[in-house]
């Protein structure tokens, strides 16, 4: 079972997720569906892996993966037919010592890329609104111990 | 050499009320590369001829420092079980395909750690999925008389006096090697290998 605000975590993007109504429908239509999303994955991870400060925390990685999961995180969340198979953020996270400073640095990285893909404000807007929970879980968890399911 | 002295007498009862212990002889192993290097990470065993010593049980550890598996290689007897324990504080997500044991172990860190039992002899090649670039090796064997050669190049076992065929294994062996029959009398004896090491080879060196 999942501690209450993770659970809090989970649902409140959901909601997010589905209070979104674009002209496509929904968000994730929005954002190409499946191979917009996958293309959004992949180039996140290809600049924030090769970026002079985020890179340090994708050394020796193997970002096919995590392109993979990524996207399929993005998918779910948006209202796509994924299912995240990943591990939870405090998890993935853990021990990286991720700063706010890099948490936005990515967030920034991500609207640009949105931004070139000519994804509509409000879209790129809920996706960074779903997303937005998972900061506590990047940044806290990188200074305390990995809490056990 | 953690051999139970008893192993290798033939009335194991008379030896157990005489208290005699098993007589073992040294044999000190020297393993070297082609070009007179020591060839740190090679494994020997030695195999018995004649009969197998009874399994033991024992534990070892592959920990995980900085992305690496320590130790890279490993050599152990069938039936060991191995801990995972994760120094990085970092996660790590070890897996083998290897048909000798495949499993999929996630580990955070500061987690409690489950064993795994390596109850297939073979070769057994370490991945972790998060990250690339680390691989490990396992060679599991019957013999409990094994090691790996030191960065010195160097491994001396206490072994019964008997017949045995000793084999040697690295990663990066550039071809398999025929067994050497070694014989184990009364006196210590050294044992000197040279093995031909390509460290560009992308194949894992097939066992045995």
């Amino acid at each position: 079972m999942l501690p209450p605000l993770f659970r809090l975590a989970v649902v409140l993007p959901l909601l997010a997720g589905m209070a979104f109504a674009g002209p496509g429908g929904t968000l994730y239509e929005s954002l190409g569906a499946k191979a917009g999303v996958a293309a959004i994955s992949d180039t996140l991870i290809e600049r924030v892996s090769s970026d002079p400060v985020l890179g340090r925390s994708f050394a020796d990685t193997n970002l096919a993966r995590i392109k993979k999961l990524l996207a399929e995180q993005i998918c779910d969340l948006s209202g796509g037919p994924c299912h995240y198979s990943g591990d939870p953020m405090r998890q993935v996270h853990a021990g990286h010592h991720i700063t706010e400073a890099e948490f936005y640095r990515m967030v920034d990285t991500l609207r640009a890329i949105l931004k070139e893909r000519h994804v509509s404000l409000s879209a790129t807007n809920a996706l960074l609104r779903l997303l937005a929970p998972m900061k506590r879980d990047v940044i806290e968890a990188s200074s305390s111990k990995v809490p056990q399911r | 050499m953690n051999l139970p002295s008893q192993v290798r007498c033939g009335l194991l009862l008379l030896c157990v009320l005489s208290g005699t212990p098993a007589p073992a002889s040294m044999v000190a192993v020297t393993v070297r590369t082609a070009s007179g290097a020591a060839a740190e990470d090679a494994l020997i065993v030695f195999e018995p001829r004649d009969a197998m010593p009874p399994p033991a049980k024992a534990t070892v550890a592959i920990d995980q420092v900085n992305k690496r598996f320590v130790p890279r290689v490993t050599i152990l007897r069938t039936g060991t079980a191995v801990t995972f324990p994760n120094s990085d504080n970092i996660r790590h997500q070890v897996y083998s395909f290897s048909a000798a044991k495949s499993f999929d172990l996630k580990l955070y860190a500061g987690s409690p750690k489950e064993d795994v039992v390596f109850d297939k002899p073979g070769l057994v090649i370490l991945g972790c999925n998060i990250h690339d670039t680390m691989v490990g090796f396992v060679v599991v064997v019957d013999s409990p008389y094994f090691g790996r050669i030191s960065p010195s190049g160097e491994l001396a076992l206490d072994l019964p006096p008997g017949h045995y065929s000793l084999r040697v294994w690295h990663p990066n062996l550039a071809a398999p090697l025929l067994p050497k029959e070694i014989t184990v009398g009364a006196a210590a004896q050294g044992v000197s290998l040279v093995i031909d090491i390509d460290p560009k080879r992308d194949a894992v060196a097939p066992w045995p």
